[in-house]
């Protein structure tokens, strides 16, 4: 027996490059990023709070201008110079790519490949787990003209990635992606919602509900999208089970706090 | 997807958590409670304690001692010469209007010492020591002493007046009052200087209750013009007490002033009920002048 909960459920399982939802602050970051994309810029950084939807955002980025722009986007990150530059030049000429002693070959190799061609973007997730190396030697790249890259940070309560030597002398513009407020919460759960064309669930939402999910998540959106999809699930347990229990026109915060027990979000 | 030993699991979290949750509100108000009791404690008890009433009669006197003194003058004497007799004559004229409005004060501050004698009539008959041989009352019928003053040097009775004469304080009369009613003097002082002790006692309290005690002294002394003076004087400070018409009438009957006597007593009992008056009216117009 299945349930409509389910369906619900799968809107919230996270990384689905189709499903960005436009909110005013990704907006913004989208905004100054496609321009900085133009730019003769050689490093850009771009941070915020984990869950805040870089990631998203730079999908999105990749998505709208690989046809249109020479972008690579690493959605995960190297650890190895040699691997970073053969999944650079595969990505950026489309064919197998040999071995490289060092990032010089693959500079003199890739700057007579590209000759007057415009510089590639490099979208680069989760810089701050590439080695010191590794990212000293992309510095050097982008010294060459041929390539500008752009670091996806995480910044931490403890952490403040623009305190980190290697990030201190050569970024040339920052972008800093905030929490989402309360209004960009509803907008995008109501995105989500009409994006699937399940619109008629919209109406289980109250404000209380919202308040809540805000006093949880702090805004996050990879949290919210952990919380809606454990409190449809619970939801969808009962509608098999114990149907009963379930209002059909507004969720019950019982439900919510109980997914939000079980992620670990609330002290029990 | 959750099964049912996971809900059964979770809801139990819920629970425990919801009771957490209520237990910590609980706590909040109940310490918002203990801390505005305690406030409301220190506010009520603490800065503005309980005031234990004091006896009614000391916070009377408290506030008669910032009044002014009861207008003394009721009667005008007015001296007219008469050139023929070459005798002096006193009059006491009664401003009517005026009587009325000292005794409306009096009154009022009498209702505040509450010793006021409920259904009483308005009372302003008062004692006083004049140098008149032969009148009582004055034209207008209010009550003057007549002192055998052919026997007795004028300037002697005065200056005694003034010896004798009460500085007055209504508080004491207050207390006389009260003391009226149980008037548990001893008595037993008599072997050492009764008078001696009750002029002292008088004089430290000027109570109304010495003055009286005096002027029986005197009377049972046979010293008759001072018993006159002492009942004057107790006169003077309430003149409403029968004592003091009493002590006076009888004092006037041994000086052979029997018709002052009679006048005076039938003056007083014709605003005033005493039986002890009346018997005693009764006796001395009978002709009756034994103790």
């Amino acid at each position: 027996m299945e349930s409509s909960y389910a369906e619900i459920k799968n809107i919230f399982v996270d990384g689905e490059v189709f499903d960005y939802v436009n909110l005013d602050k990704s907006t913004f970051a989208y905004e100054r990023l496609v321009q900085t994309l133009d730019k003769p810029l050689k490093l850009i950084l771009f941070f915020g709070k984990p869950g805040t939807g870089k990631t998203f955002l730079l999908q999105k980025i990749y998505n709208d201008f690989k046809d249109k722009k020479n972008v690579v986007f690493f959605p995960r990150p190297f650890f190895k110079e040699n691997e970073f530059l053969e999944a650079l030049y595969k990505d950026i000429f489309k064919e197998k790519s040999p071995i490289f002693s060092g990032y010089n070959e693959f500079l003199t190799m890739a700057s007579k490949k590209l000759e007057d061609k415009t510089s590639i973007t490099v979208l680069i997730d989760e810089a701050q787990l590439y080695p010191q190396e590794l990212i000293e030697k992309i510095r050097l790249m982008s010294d060459s003209r041929k390539f500008k890259f752009l670091f996806t940070v995480h910044k931490t309560e403890k952490e403040d990635v623009l305190a980190k030597d290697y990030f201190q002398t050569r970024i040339w513009e920052t972008i800093e992606l905030h929490n989402s407020s309360l209004n960009e919460i509803k907008t995008y759960i109501e995105k989500k919602m009409l994006f699937h064309n399940k619109f008629e669930y919209l109406s289980l939402f109250k404000e209380t509900h919202y308040k809540f999910l805000m006093k949880v998540t702090h805004g996050n959106l990879r949290t919210i999208n952990k919380l809606m999809y454990k409190l449809f699930e619970i939801i969808e347990y009962y509608d098999i089970n114990k149907p009963s229990m379930i209002n059909r026109k507004a969720l019950k915060l019982k439900h919510i706090e109980m997914a939000a027990i079980n992620l670990g979000m609330l002290n029990v | 997807m959750f099964n049912a030993e996971d809900i059964i699991e979770l809801e139990k979290k819920w629970l425990k958590y919801k009771i957490k949750q209520k237990s910590k509100l609980y706590i909040i108000i109940i310490l918002i409670i203990t801390i505005l009791s305690f406030i409301g404690y220190q506010v009520l008890f603490i800065k503005h304690p309980i005031k234990y009433k004091k006896p009614q009669i000391e916070k009377v006197e408290t506030k008669i001692l910032n009044t002014k003194p009861i207008v003394k003058p009721i009667v005008k004497i007015k001296k007219i010469e008469n050139n023929d007799t070459k005798k002096t004559t006193t009059n006491s004229i009664i401003k009517k209007p005026l009587i009325k409005e000292l005794n409306a004060t009096k009154k009022s501050i009498q209702k505040k010492q509450i010793l006021v004698i409920k259904n009483k009539k308005p009372y302003y008959f008062k004692l006083e020591a004049t140098d008149q041989g032969s009148e009582l009352f004055s034209s207008n019928g209010f009550l003057t002493l007549n002192l055998p003053l052919k026997e007795y040097n004028k300037s002697s009775i005065i200056e005694k007046d003034v010896q004798i004469h009460p500085i007055r304080e209504i508080q004491k009369v207050l207390l006389d009052e009260k003391m009226d009613k149980k008037p548990k003097i001893s008595i037993d002082m008599k072997e050492i200087d009764t008078i001696s002790y009750l002029k002292d006692k008088y004089y430290a309290t000027s109570s109304i209750v010495f003055a009286l005690m005096l002027s029986e002294e005197y009377y049972y002394a046979k010293d008759y013009r001072n018993s006159l003076k002492w009942s004057l004087t107790a006169n003077d400070i309430d003149s409403q007490n029968t004592k003091s018409w009493y002590w006076f009438a009888k004092s006037k009957v041994k000086l052979n002033k029997k018709e002052d006597a009679i006048r005076a007593l039938k003056a007083y009992l014709s605003n005033n009920r005493s039986k002890r008056l009346s018997i005693l009216l009764n006796k001395i117009e009978m002709g009756d002048t034994n103790d």
